[in-house]
């Protein structure tokens, strides 16, 4: 059932303070042949981001406590992680003011993608696959 | 009768009856003898000088009428100054003739000295009184010109050089209609007018004229005094005052508020345009009569009987003529004319529309709170959709791969979220339970002390300190008690989770309660963990929860919403690691009404 694995599977980071979400889309993308790793809690994430060196980094961005905007902001300010493509998860709408607020009064890039929850597992996989394709040297 | 034949020595009786007195003076200037009336004057003299005697003096008067008439025989009539026997100055009218000797030598002089201090006095007063009185005086001739004015005229009008009265006070070259001095000099009568004239700086001058006669011996009219009084201040002050009248007369006809004024025996005296909308009366009916009693709420009736000095209902029932019953803010204040009592202002706001309008607003701010609660329903159904789904694919996944592992944990999910369907259907049901709060008269203090009881074992069993911080006056309202119990339940129990996640061991909460500006004001103050910006924005406006599977993200709505129906507002105030404020303020005027008390209008 599962896809051929490539040389290397690409490594996708999941930061969602949902364990529901993460046990899902854990499941889902490597029955896809990705390989995951993954935090509901955000204070530990930049430490596993650090060692896990992922190819993508899926972030949900309204978290208790610290929160995923603070956490994007951390990676953006990374050396190591700065040029590693973020995707938001978020149960806002991609066109809610307030979210397009969050880039602009924190002079942040804009994330890669943004994908609205629930999620739809094949748009989330197309956009993965998109996202990655941009990528030198990486091909799911 | 028998005629007696007149002897010529007799003249010394004769002499001392006259009241001028007389005195006959040698050529040395000496006092021959005089009569009884100089003795009256002068005192006793004969033997000594007249300037001794009529002027204290010790040498003669470098001019002597007496001595001039030795010389050249003529009589000679002038005013002296001299001194009385007490020493008193005093004028006197002297006539000096010769005496002769049966040679036709003049052997003496005879000198009659009539005293003129009275009427010299007289005319000093007479002088001082037309020069000094306050108005201006001016004596005019027949030919209508000035030929005399007092100080006050001059100053005014200026110095009179001949001309005529109109030209003076008018500076008009022709003669006033109805001229009071021509009439005066027709009829010999006085006559009075006002009129207005023109001050030689130019300055517009009004006055109160009279005019009178002034008659000569024959009885003619020769003169016409012409006198009057500057009434220019007093004119300013009637036009001020009718300018002032006029306006308050257009404010009170034109206020929105109804204004009635009573006397000090509760008769009305005036009545706006508002008033007579509100109590629906005409003011023709109602001026003159004592204010009927259905017009007034009983608590005004002491500051019309002067036992108040004020008195203000906020929210008072007033009753027209035909017994409808208007909401009306109503007041009536004392007044007092010079610290005596007067009579009594009511004045009253019509809340008819007032209420209305927030009637509609209330409703307005109902139908915004749900349609939140509809936007926000739907994006809380998608994080349990994404649960569900999730749990879906992880059970197929798991039934493809035959992995019993994972299809527990699937299955797990699946249930996981369909027990948050459920607590979601059940706030949604007391979400909209109750359209409209079910108001009693309550203590708004025995709400918070029940809230703090219910709470205060659970908080200390993690450390958290709960306290009341109550104002007891605060008095009864109208509120739904279950409503508010739950909205402040629901505050404090956020507030003691905001703890449970701070870092800071020795946490508190308070629950306030007091009252200001007639509102009521509960605050649920803690030191717990605090909000930054984006959870502010998102606290009332959705399904948003930072608890994770911890809440549902309604209860700030329904706090919201409750809030909303009794017409009140909650703020948030909030600071990241130092605590939240949140803030509930009910203004009294827009608590529900209780049933059955609703306007019949």
């Amino acid at each position: 059932m599962s896809e051929p694995q490539p040389a290397r599977a690409p490594v996708i980071a999941i930061i969602d303070d949902e364990q529901d979400i993460i046990t899902y889309l854990r499941v889902a993308l490597e029955d896809h042949g990705f390989r995951v790793v993954a935090t509901t809690d955000p204070a530990s994430a930049p430490a596993l981001l650090e060692q896990a060196c992922p190819d993508l980094i899926c972030l949900d961005i309204l978290m208790p406590e610290h929160t995923g905007l603070a956490l994007y902001a951390e990676i953006m300010g990374s050396p190591r992680l700065a040029s590693v493509p973020v995707v938001i998860l978020s149960g806002l709408n991609a066109n809610d003011e307030l979210l397009n607020q969050v880039w602009n009064t924190n002079n942040l890039p804009a994330p890669a993608s943004f994908i609205e929850k629930p999620v739809d597992i094949e748009h989330l996989l197309r956009t993965l696959r998109a996202v990655l394709g941009q990528q030198v040297g990486v091909a799911p | 009768m028998t005629a007696v034949a007149w002897h010529p020595e007799w003249r010394a009786e004769l002499v001392d009856q006259f009241l001028a007195g007389v005195m006959v003076l040698d050529r040395s200037l000496a006092i021959a003898d005089h009569n009884r009336a100089f003795t009256e004057m002068f005192g006793e003299a004969r033997g000594n000088k007249c300037y001794k005697v009529l002027k204290g003096r010790s040498e003669p008067c470098g001019i002597c009428a007496a001595m001039s008439t030795f010389n050249d025989g003529r009589r000679r009539v002038l005013e002296q100054v001299g001194q009385d026997r007490e020493g008193r100055p005093v004028n006197y009218l002297v006539q000096v003739g010769p005496l002769r000797d049966p040679a036709g030598d003049i052997a003496f002089t005879a000198v009659i000295t009539t005293d003129l201090t009275a009427t010299k006095r007289l005319q000093r007063e007479y002088q001082a009184l037309f020069e000094k009185v306050p108005c201006y005086v001016a004596v005019l001739n027949r030919d209508f010109r000035v030929v005399k004015a007092n100080e006050q005229f001059r100053r005014t009008f200026g110095e009179p050089t001949g001309e005529h009265c109109h030209e003076m006070f008018k500076k008009s070259p022709e003669r006033c209609a109805g001229c009071l001095v021509e009439q005066t000099f027709r009829d010999g009568e006085p006559h009075t007018a006002p009129h207005t004239g023109i001050a030689c700086d130019g300055e517009t001058t009004h006055y109160l004229a009279f005019t009178t006669p002034l008659l000569n011996e024959s009885g003619e009219v020769r003169h016409v005094i012409h006198m009057s009084l500057d009434v220019t201040e007093v004119r300013a002050l009637a036009d001020e005052l009718g300018r002032a009248n006029e306006i308050r007369r257009a404010l009170v006809e034109s206020s929105l508020d109804a204004i009635a004024v009573t006397d000090e025996h509760r008769r009305v005296v005036m009545l706006n345009r508002a008033a007579e909308q509100l109590w629906g009366v005409s003011r023709d009916d109602l001026v003159g009569r004592t204010v009927p009693r259905w017009m007034l709420p009983a608590e005004l009736a002491p500051v019309l009987k002067n036992e108040a000095e004020q008195e203000l209902v906020h929210d008072a029932r007033v009753s027209t003529a035909s017994g409808v019953q208007v909401p009306a803010r109503i007041g009536a204040v004392s007044l007092s004319v010079e610290n005596r009592f007067s009579g009594a202002a009511v004045f009253a706001q019509d809340l008819r529309e007032l209420k209305k309008l927030e009637r509609e607003k209330l409703e307005a701010e109902r139908l915004a709170a749900v349609g939140q609660t509809v936007a926000g329903l739907a994006h809380g159904i998608k994080n349990i959709l994404t649960g569900l789904e999730g749990g879906m694919y992880v059970t197929s996944s798991g039934l493809k791969r035959g992995d019993q592992g994972r299809i527990r944990q699937g299955w797990e999910m699946l249930e996981r979220n369909m027990s948050r369907v459920s607590d979601l259907a059940k706030n949604l049901l007391a979400f909209s339970r109750g359209d409209h709060p079910e108001p009693e008269l309550v203590r708004p203090a025995d709400i918070v002390h029940d809230v703090v009881t219910l709470f205060r074992d659970g908080a200390a069993q993690h450390g958290i300190e709960l306290e009341g911080v109550v104002d007891d006056s605060v008095e009864p309202a109208w509120m739904d008690p279950e409503a508010i119990h739950s909205c402040l339940a629901n505050l404090v129990s956020n507030a003691i989770d905001a703890c449970l996640v701070s870092q800071d061991p020795g946490c508190r909460v308070e629950l306030h309660l007091r009252e200001a500006d007639a509102a009521i004001i509960f605050e649920v103050v803690d030191s717990g963990c605090g909000m930054d910006y984006e959870v502010k924005q998102k606290a009332f406006t959705s399904f948003f929860t930072t608890k994770g599977k911890g809440g549902t993200g309604l209860g700030l709505l329904l706090t919201r919403k409750i809030v909303q129906e009794h017409g009140g507002s909650i703020t948030l105030e909030s600071t990241p690691g130092q605590g939240s404020t949140f803030r509930l303020r009910f203004p009294r005027a827009r608590l529900p009404e209780p049933q059955g008390k609703e306007s019949t209008s």
